[in-house]
């Protein structure tokens, strides 16, 4: 019977976020290519600002408190940067030649478009050997006996209401969504070279049989925050 | 998504206690003979509705036309017997790979039509689901195989569906059910179903006309794309059990036909009417294969479809976006920029090659042929999304 229940937590776990993306384990190599041959090839970087989609709310403080974060781990290793203030003054300037940038779903030609010539304009200015994205992400996080385990952190889950444990006891396993902040490094030809998460926090939560979405903000923690953007970068 | 019950899958669990009355089932009316093998279907379905709901589905009638005269062709007075209509989808999808579903539907991927050289190789690929289907092929391994069948390995998805049903989530649950069909799809056949396939797949091209030597041919390019190294090999509809033995096989069965007295070669159709035909599939091969960055099988997909369609100029376009993307710096800018006045000289008024055009002449400081093509691409395209990005070019160049 535990061996069900699992699957139908899978299941409902899927449900709810249908974007949720693999988790890329701990023991998976950040590289995507042989670590000699990656430092060999990029020495100097062009940190991208950083990318939150819609789904997650993160305050401006903490948005600058992981982009400040970001810099100075990446301060720490080999590579030499361009700062995030010289991406994000060209991304800024085709904001405003594009009238500006709303969320709905209109706007995706435009966010593409500025995505993408501020990316060309990055290139053609800076002749760095890559470009460090990150971006704060959902992914699916192993979860068992109310903690989840995903991207070098463990987190308890919150529960309330009997539901599984009826039938399975604690001895429950599935998957929960969680995030995690991500940083992805591409050369110029933008093939991925590297590719490093830290996990921040749960995104969902037990209510008795189902998994939902939290309500209190799970991103307004500073230490939780930095220790993510030190794992992603620690590899480098 | 229709319900299942639970007792269709209580009925699946007791399948091969009905083993031994199924029998070779060839040229009979082909409908579902019980409640396990509607379960089945049921099934089918329900992997059919992912492919749509994910957008997998490519829409194109003239496409499925085509597909069907080549199923008809091939089937010839078999159709007067059967109680279904063989109808035929495209599936967007680069892997060489195609299967036919339990009531009839074949599934096509755009990367077989786009790998084929001509029409009797697509046919041998088809006649082959289309004996699956007439030999009920899926449905004989799930109650006759089920050690060694992949649908004996999916029978514990549909405890999972039986469990998500009872908890009120039976859309999901089909979904996962619906793996129990990829299962089948990606891992094919037992061996002696495959070969039983193979057989009768060439006796319904030699009857169809057409030349049954590219059915070797057809397998060859199979096994090409295997050796590939691009997927992994369990996924490919060439991995069916022993490719080798199968290529023999066949090369063993057209050399003892071309022997026979009175043998007349098939038909060989013509290439060119064929890259035609499966141009739109040609092309979504090259885009998809350009978005994962597969640059050298891009660019000769994007050439085949040049050839095949010279006057549209998104073949010129995306192989100047193969060179773009490939190197973004260039050094050599010239074979992006032809690939860019080629589309424009095919339709005058393709405005995202005049974009190119301009963003290639800046890169290289070629500011007066810069100027024009932005200015050209600002009047063909006022609406784009892009165009104050552009015109702040212009103001800097």
């Amino acid at each position: 019977m535990p061996k069900l229940m699992t699957m139908a937590l899978v299941l409902l776990s899927s449900t709810i976020l249908p974007g949720v993306h693999t988790v890329h384990g701990a023991d998976d190599s950040p590289y995507l290519i042989e670590k000699k041959k990656f430092r060999k090839s990029v020495r100097t970087v062009a940190l991208a600002p950083l990318d939150v989609p819609d789904m997650f709310t993160l305050s401006a403080q903490m948005h600058q408190h992981l982009e400040a974060e970001a810099t100075k781990a990446l301060n720490k290793t080999r590579l030499k940067g361009v700062g995030i203030p010289v991406y994000q003054e060209i991304r800024t300037l085709f904001v405003q030649r594009v009238g500006g940038l709303r969320l709905d779903e209109l706007d995706q030609k435009h966010r593409t478009a500025v995505l993408d010539h501020s990316k060309r304009e990055m290139r053609l200015r800076h002749p760095v050997d890559a470009f460090a994205e990150m971006s704060l992400r959902a992914v699916s996080a192993a979860f068992a006996d109310d903690r989840a385990e995903w991207d070098g952190v463990k987190r308890k889950v919150k529960s309330s209401g009997d539901g599984f444990s009826l039938f399975g006891g604690k001895n429950y396993q599935g998957s929960i969504a969680a995030a995690s902040f991500q940083l992805a490094i591409y050369d110029r030809s933008d093939k991925l070279l590297y590719l490093q998460r830290g996990g921040i926090d749960v995104m969902q939560e037990r209510r008795a049989d189902k998994l939902v979405l939290r309500e209190d903000n799970y991103l307004n923690d500073p230490k939780r925050l930095r220790k993510a953007v030190q794992m992603a970068f620690k590899p480098l | 998504m229709k319900h299942i019950s639970f007792l269709m899958i209580l009925m699946l669990f007791a399948l091969p206690l009905q083993a031994a009355r199924i029998k070779h089932i060839q040229d009979v009316k082909t409908l579902p003979e019980n409640e396990a093998e509607q379960a089945l279907w049921e099934i089918a379905v329900g992997h059919q509705d992912n492919i749509r709901e994910e957008g997998r589905l490519v829409e194109d009638a003239q496409l499925e036309t085509y597909l069907d005269t080549i199923g008809k062709r091939l089937l010839g007075n078999r159709l007067d017997h059967l109680d279904v209509q063989i109808k035929f989808i495209v599936v967007q999808n680069n892997l060489l790979s195609a299967w036919v579903y339990p009531y009839g539907t074949i599934a096509v991927n755009t990367g077989l039509l786009a790998g084929m050289e001509n029409e009797a190789q697509l046919a041998a690929i088809i006649g082959h689901e289309l004996s699956h289907f007439l030999q009920r092929h899926s449905y004989r391994e799930l109650v006759a195989d089920k050690r060694q069948s992949a649908v004996g390995k999916g029978l514990g998805l549909l405890a999972t569906a039986a469990v998500a049903a009872k908890t009120g989530v039976v859309d999901t649950a089909m979904m996962q059910a619906g793996g129990l069909w990829s299962d089948l799809v990606t891992s094919g056949y037992s061996r002696k179903n495959e070969h039983a396939a193979d057989a009768e797949g060439l006796a319904l091209l030699a009857a169809a006309g057409y030349d049954q030597a590219q059915a070797i041919r057809a397998f060859e390019i199979l096994k090409q794309n295997d050796a590939y190294g691009v997927v992994s090999p369990r996924l490919l509809w060439s991995s069916h059990p022993t490719l080798d033995d199968r290529l023999k096989n066949l090369q063993k069965a057209v050399r003892k036909a071309e022997r026979k007295k009175g043998y007349q070669a098939g038909e060989v159709p013509d290439s060119d009417t064929y890259a035609r035909a499966v141009a739109g599939a040609i092309l979504r091969t090259g885009a998809q294969d350009l978005r994962e960055r597969y640059f050298d099988r891009a660019a000769s997909a994007f050439r085949k479809y040049v050839h095949a369609q010279p006057e549209d100029p998104r073949g010129y376009f995306l192989l100047g976006e193969t060179d773009r993307l490939a190197a973004p710096d260039g050094p050599d800018f010239s074979r992006r920029v032809t690939a860019y006045q080629q589309a424009v000289q095919a339709r005058e008024d393709y405005a995202p090659a005049y974009l190119e055009l301009g963003m290639a002449a800046r890169q290289q400081g070629q500011v007066d042929t810069a100027r024009q093509a932005f200015e050209r691409y600002l009047s063909l395209a006022p609406e784009a999304a892009d165009v104050g990005i552009v015109r702040w070019y212009l103001e800097n160049l």
